[in-house]
């Protein structure tokens, strides 16, 4: 998304400071398009390839779509749980969610829906370190 | 140490300060901050100090110096270190001591003639470990003791425990003497280790390479800018490798009690650490190619200390064991051994393939490289190319080979051992229960192999992790289940 909204802001600084250049116009338009829907064909991928599971005993997160990751940490071995959430995402609603383990290794949880998040938070934390 | 009175809340706790020597270090860091700064103030006026403001811009070090110092104090209760510092944000870290992971002293050289140590106290969290400047030697002794579940019977003051014992609980126990020409001999291994062996000869290529494009005269012309930027470190890169943790590693000793384990070593810094032996997350063995052919071997105790100095590699590494010693420093750690290195599971012969499509990649881009020059500039290039490829192709196959015979692992009832690497060669030992999280990973090649990789994350630093790639999917995912099933049944307070 990012990609393609730069290429449309440049297009659009391009015709305006050389309004009636169609030929540039069509030159960056093109370019822009093909990032979009690259970038919404991506996204889309990745977006069915992230899943998360909670259940009794450990919480897991997959992710990836070349490279596929599966990352399991026990319950009670969580340490901590933030949350981020930048502007785009508090458009949309969405918070990240991170699990932090004693280690290095930590789990994250991304553009989880507001209205999931407390509860997410709250069972997380019920498992912290006991 | 003259108690400082505290504030507030703080009133009944004793605060101490550190040595008045601090100030001094404190001072080196000032300097080294406004450094910048000062030249600039002093290149403006020339060098002269002649006015009211220059002789405040000089003094503004030594001030922040002595406020640095001045704010500075800490304190022990029975269940907590506190520490205060800051002079304007006032920060006050309180550490319980029951998360108390490694305590590690530090000695330079003047701080041995002053009669001082620095001191710090580490646990699991990243950014957070306390750390006091200076301490006189009673005052770190008398800490030390006082943090340890079992008091140590070592002090700083004194060179090492090695023939005495206090008995008992304390009784002390050297798991290592110094011996610097094993130490010395670890260096050189690992010095002259494949990494910048592999760079060396790189470079050297690429010299080649470029007088052949460019000519000999081109070269000629710059030699002397070559000479004096790229060939010093060329040169010195190698013998700095061997030299830098030679003079942090050496007169390395290790001793064990019951509860602790605890290490000393370095040439002008001398370093102690101080360790419960439950909180060491792994062992790792490491056996560069060089090392193995002088006979040593390296053994790092990784706990759960994030990113204190306590963690470095000059504290709980003893940097030259004979080979195979591993199997007596261990089980200081781990418990009695369970596992050794021999008659393990072997990961799937398919990653052979994996291995070599790297290997025949890169002999394609030389190929591919090598006939484009040939084409454009000299026959000679392209058929140089030709033999590159080929005996990239010829290394990528024995390499393989090697790594797949070497790569394996065991697993008991509680201990899991993992043995990698095909030049250099590392093993990784650890308690089944110091698992915290487990990610099986796998790329689009092991996807279509149907391999996968198992990482184990552990409360350690990163080198603590244990990898095991190239498993089939199904054994990751099992050995992965199997030892989460086993860490969850274990409380978190065992494990870190």
């Amino acid at each position: 998304m990012g990609a393609a909204f730069g290429f449309v802001v440049v297009v659009l600084i391009l015709v305006v400071v050389d309004a009636g250049s169609e030929r540039l116009a069509l030159f960056g338009l093109i370019p822009a398009v093909m990032a979009m829907v690259a970038g919404w064909m991506i996204g889309t991928a990745r977006w069915r390839g992230w899943t998360y599971e909670l259940t009794a005993k450990w919480v897991t997160a997959s992710w990836g779509v070349l490279s596929r990751h599966t990352t399991t940490i026990p319950r009670n071995r969580v340490q901590s749980v933030t949350t981020e959430a930048g502007p785009l995402d508090n458009l949309f609603g969405l918070i990240s969610v991170k699990v932090h383990t004693a280690g290095v290794q930590d789990l994250r949880i991304p553009h989880v829906h507001k209205a999931s998040v407390d509860w997410l938070k709250a069972e997380l934390g019920q498992g912290v370190a006991s | 140490m003259t108690p400082v009175a505290g504030e507030g809340a703080d009133r009944d706790l004793t605060w101490l300060r550190p040595h008045p020597l601090t100030m001094l270090v404190e001072l080196v860091d000032a300097i080294k901050q406004t450094a910048v700064f000062l030249l600039f103030v002093l290149l403006q006026r020339g060098f002269s100090i002649d006015t009211v403001s220059d002789l405040v811009v000089i003094a503004a070090p030594l001030g922040l110096a002595g406020a640095r110092y001045l704010s500075t104090r800490y304190a022990v209760t029975a269940d907590a270190v506190h520490h205060r510092t800051g002079i304007v944000r006032k920060a006050t870290a309180v550490m319980a001591r029951t998360s108390i992971q490694s305590v590690t002293t530090q000695e330079t050289l003047m701080a041995r003639m002053t009669g001082t140590v620095e001191l710090e106290i580490a646990d699991a969290a990243a950014l957070s470990d306390i750390r006091l400047r200076l301490l006189s030697r009673e005052d770190a002794d008398r800490l030390m003791a006082e943090l340890g579940s079992s008091s140590l019977s070592v002090s700083v003051s004194e060179s090492g425990p090695v023939g005495s014992s206090t008995g008992g609980r304390d009784a002390v126990v050297p798991a290592r003497v110094a011996d610097n020409s094993l130490i010395v001999r670890s260096s050189i291994g690992n010095g002259l280790s494949i990494g910048p062996l592999i760079a060396t000869t790189v470079l050297s290529l690429a010299l080649v390479v470029a007088v052949m494009m460019v000519g000999l005269d081109s070269i000629r012309q710059h030699l002397e800018l070559i000479g004096v930027t790229v060939l010093p470190l060329f040169v010195l890169s190698v013998p700095a490798r061997i030299l830098t943790p030679l003079v942090r590693l050496m007169n390395f000793k290790l001793w064990s009690t019951e509860d602790h384990l605890r290490s000393e070593g370095g040439l002008f810094t001398r370093q102690q650490g101080s360790s419960l032996r439950e909180r060491v997350q792994t062992v790792t063995v490491e056996r560069h190619w060089f090392g193995r052919r002088l006979g040593v071997e390296r053994v790092r105790f990784s706990t759960a200390d994030f990113d204190g100095r306590s963690n470095s590699p000059s504290v709980f590494l003893d940097p030259g064991a004979r080979l195979e010693d591993w199997k007596t420093l261990a089980p200081l750690a781990v418990g009695s051994l369970e596992l050794d290195d021999t008659n393990l599971h072997r990961v799937s012969p398919l990653t052979r393939r994996r291995v070599m499509a790297r290997f025949v990649l890169l002999a394609f881009l030389i190929l591919i490289g090598g006939v484009a020059l040939g084409l454009t500039m000299s026959p000679g290039i392209g058929w140089l190319a030709v033999a590159v490829a080929a005996a990239t192709i010829l290394i990528g196959d024995l390499y393989s080979r090697r790594r797949w015979e070497r790569l394996g692992w065991a697993l008991s009832d509680n201990q899991l051992l993992v043995r990698a690497g095909a030049v250099d060669e590392r093993i990784n030992v650890m308690r089944i229960e110091k698992v915290q999280s487990a990610s099986v990973y796998q790329t689009l090649l092991q996807r279509r192999l149907g391999l996968a990789t198992l990482r184990l994350g552990t409360a350690g630093p990163v080198h603590g992790d244990v990898t095991l790639p190239d498993l089939t999917e199904t054994d990751a995912r099992a050995l992965a289940d199997h030892l989460l099933r086993h860490s969850a049944s274990v409380p978190i307070a065992r494990t870190i």
